[in-house]
């Protein structure tokens, strides 16, 4: 009856446990791998041993030595407290070689040229400056720039013609008109509307120079006439000139000083 | 009365009559032997205006050889020179009729008692001598001082050029401009500028054209079968900026005149127009509308880096610098309602009105800086009396002065390099197309038509 009893019990088991059946399998399968890892461990490990008793190569040999060979310790210099005990292993620096004299004979070989390397100039620029006049358009066109002179006097002769420039006469008589233009450029530029009633019947002076090209400078009061507004007046006048217009062709010097009287007439 | 005769005082720098006491102490009559490069004493007095303006005679040159070229050169430069000198604007020119019979060739055929003497009363007589030598045009000019007979001479000029009509018409522009110089003040003559025009050629073809100062020697520039306008020429004469209509609006192109072709001038977004110099050259001042409203732009001369310098209600156009500084603009804007003439710094800064009514367009400054001519319609709309007429205002003082009257319809003054002339566009009976080009003094006086019809907006070479 225990067979059967057990039989029972087995199959009660079973019918019970669903895991049963999975459980089996999977111990099966574990064995299994771990006799094949163990297996082919077996198998694969089959060649030579690094050490192993049967090695014939490979060996290392080793010699004893007396001493180890260091640099050799430097003697410390008591008075030098900047030397230290252990010197750059650096080696000295080598004599300095001599230079060979060239032959007397050998041609230099030229060297090119270098130029020194330009440096960026550091300096600030210069502030904005405030609008400034525009400097004028020389407002004549440049074609007729050449158009030959003529001599002032020219005398034909037998042997050719001769040309003179006059020169030994006073400016205001050989160029008369130019020393007009001088007084009715400035005079149109005098505003007599601003004088005071005290101005008339004074005399104010201007001297001023015209340079070759006619712009005037060097502009000042000679003599005051103790009146505010004629002064003025009269020294901007001449200020309010740009220019002229060139001095004569025939005219050699560079420049021609001007004396300029202002005259208001006295009121009645 | 009173204003036109101010005008004439303030704009011509001519010669009012005033008298002058003219002392000439002569410091150096007594150091007759100078040293070359020394210089001379001049003492002179004034004591109110003036001289009345200078009377000059103009005898017809010599012919000096037989050639017979000669003939007619000397027919173009005798012509030449006279009206040269007569529209300088500073001579009181003596009557063909008047002069003495006879051309002196040289000095020692002068009789200058005769010019000097009534009727012809010069104080100056231009003269010489012109032919034709070894195929090269050749001219000696004279000037003489009539008034002063021991030492006549002014100055004396030898020309030599190409034996071509064209030659004989330029030496007399030289010579004028030469007499102009000495005797007007130091200030450069203007018989060798030029003038730039719109040329109407049709309803929708305008080309850029230009001539002489005078109205001699037109022709094209431009053939670009489009509607070109606006040319402003640079300050050295080497580029010509203008408006041509492309494919989007009005765009500014740049022509060199040295190069004879277009050279490349960006075109920004939206459309552009009335470009102006500034006086050194590098910068083009014009008005853009990128946003729908015309500003004032400024960008160099290549026309990059432009920057906008006004910001305004309504539109802001037609820029011109002051030559004299470069550092004002004078320009029209309609912030206010009608377009008025407003002035400002080149940064934008500092703006003025300077007209208060009316509708005002296309200024011009002019080369001294001290007036603005403008085109201003002063009773603006339907049944108003006048016109639109050219003015000019003193920039100080907002003076103003109208120059032109009853003549139809006038519009872009322009002001020549020595500041005595201003060219403008005029059309009697208000036609767009029937527009000429005249010239005048800047008084308003002298008034001559340059070209025929069909000339517009004319713009005056700086040198």
């Amino acid at each position: 009856m225990p067979t059967e009893i057990t039989t029972r019990t087995s199959a009660i088991a079973i019918r019970n446990d669903p895991f049963g059946g999975g459980l089996a399998g999977s111990f099966l399968l574990h064995g299994a791998i771990a006799a094949l890892l163990i297996g082919s461990a077996w198998y694969l490990n089959t060649g030579q041993n690094w050490g192993g008793a049967s090695a014939d190569t490979g060996t290392i040999q080793a010699t004893m030595v007396s001493q180890i060979p260091l640099p050799p310790k430097q003697p410390t210099d008591q008075e030098n407290v900047l030397a230290t005990e252990n010197p750059s292993p650096a080696p000295a620096p080598p004599a300095p070689k001599a230079v060979a004299v060239p032959p007397p004979d050998a041609i230099p070989i030229p060297v090119k040229p270098t130029k020194p390397a330009k440096v960026a100039d550091k300096t600030a620029p210069p502030p904005p400056l405030h609008p400034q006049p525009a400097t004028p358009q020389l407002n004549k066109a440049t074609t007729g720039e050449a158009a030959a002179s003529i001599p002032m006097s020219s005398v034909q002769t037998q042997a050719g013609t001769f040309s003179a420039n006059i020169a030994d006469a006073g400016f205001g008589a050989r160029f008369a008109y130019y020393v007009q233009q001088i007084t009715q450029k400035v005079a149109q530029q005098w505003y007599t509307g601003m004088l005071d009633p005290q101005a008339y019947g004074r005399r104010a002076c201007i001297t001023f120079q015209i340079e070759r090209d006619g712009t005037p400078s060097h502009i000042q009061i000679a003599q005051r006439s103790s009146d505010s507004t004629l002064d003025q007046t009269a020294l901007s006048a001449v200020q309010h000139i740009d220019t002229f217009g060139p001095l004569p062709d025939a005219y050699t010097g560079t420049h021609i000083n001007v004396t300029y009287y202002f005259d208001p007439p006295p009121r009645h | 009365m009173e204003r036109s005769t101010r005008k004439s005082r303030l704009c011509l720098s001519s010669y009012p009559s005033t008298i002058v006491v003219l002392a000439l102490a002569l410091a150096t009559s007594l150091t007759p032997l100078l040293p070359a490069g020394a210089q001379d004493n001049v003492v002179t007095q004034t004591s109110q205006g003036s001289n009345p303006i200078i009377r000059i005679a103009v005898a017809d040159f010599k012919p000096t050889a037989a050639d017979p070229q000669t003939a007619a050169f000397k027919q173009t430069f005798d012509a030449t020179l006279y009206s040269d000198l007569a529209t300088a604007g500073i001579f009181d020119i003596v009557s063909k009729s008047l002069i003495p019979s006879g051309s002196p060739g040289s000095p020692s055929e002068m009789q200058l008692q005769n010019y000097a003497n009534a009727p012809a009363g010069a104080t100056f007589v231009a003269f010489g001598s012109i032919g034709v030598a070894g195929g090269k045009l050749v001219a000696n000019g004279f000037l003489f001082d009539a008034k002063n007979l021991q030492y006549p001479q002014v100055f004396a000029r030898q020309y030599s050029e190409a034996a071509t009509d064209d030659s004989a018409r330029q030496i007399a522009h030289q010579f004028a401009d030469e007499i102009i110089l000495r005797l007007g003040g130091g200030i450069a003559g203007i018989a060798e500028t030029k003038i730039y025009y719109v040329k109407i050629l049709g309803k929708d073809a305008k080309e850029i054209w230009m001539m002489d100062y005078d109205g001699a020697n037109q022709h094209a520039i431009t053939h670009l079968g489009s509607i070109s306008i606006s040319p402003r020429v640079s300050p050295d004469n080497s580029r010509l900026a203008f408006a041509t209509l492309g494919k989007y609006g009005f765009q500014l192109k740049m022509y060199s005149l040295l190069l004879g072709r277009y050279i490349n001038f960006p075109s920004g977004s939206g459309s552009a127009e009335s470009p102006a110099w500034a006086p050194s050259g590098n910068e083009i001042a014009y008005a853009s509308a990128p946003n729908g409203s015309f500003e004032i732009w400024i960008a160099d001369s290549n026309g990059n880096l432009g920057r906008r310098i006004t910001s305004f209600r309504g539109g802001t156009v037609s820029p011109t610098y002051n030559p004299k500084t470069g550092s004002q603009m004078a320009f029209i804007s309609d912030r206010t309602g009608l377009p008025q003439l407003y002035i400002m710094n080149t940064d934008g800064s500092g703006v003025q009105q300077m007209t208060d009514g009316g509708y005002a367009s296309s200024p011009s400054w002019s080369p001294n800086g001290q007036f603005v001519a403008f085109a201003w319609d002063r009773k603006y709309g339907p049944g108003a009396p006048g016109g639109q007429d050219i003015y000019i205002m003193e920039v100080a003082t907002k003076r103003w002065w109208q120059l032109t009257h009853d003549g139809g319809r006038c519009d872009f003054p322009s002001w020549s390099p020595d500041g005595r002339h201003i060219a403008y566009a005029n059309s009697a009976d208000g036609r767009a197309d029937h527009m000429r080009i005249w010239s005048m003094l800047a008084d308003g006086t002298q008034k001559r038509p340059l070209t025929g019809p069909g000339a517009d907006m004319p713009n005056w070479s700086w040198k």
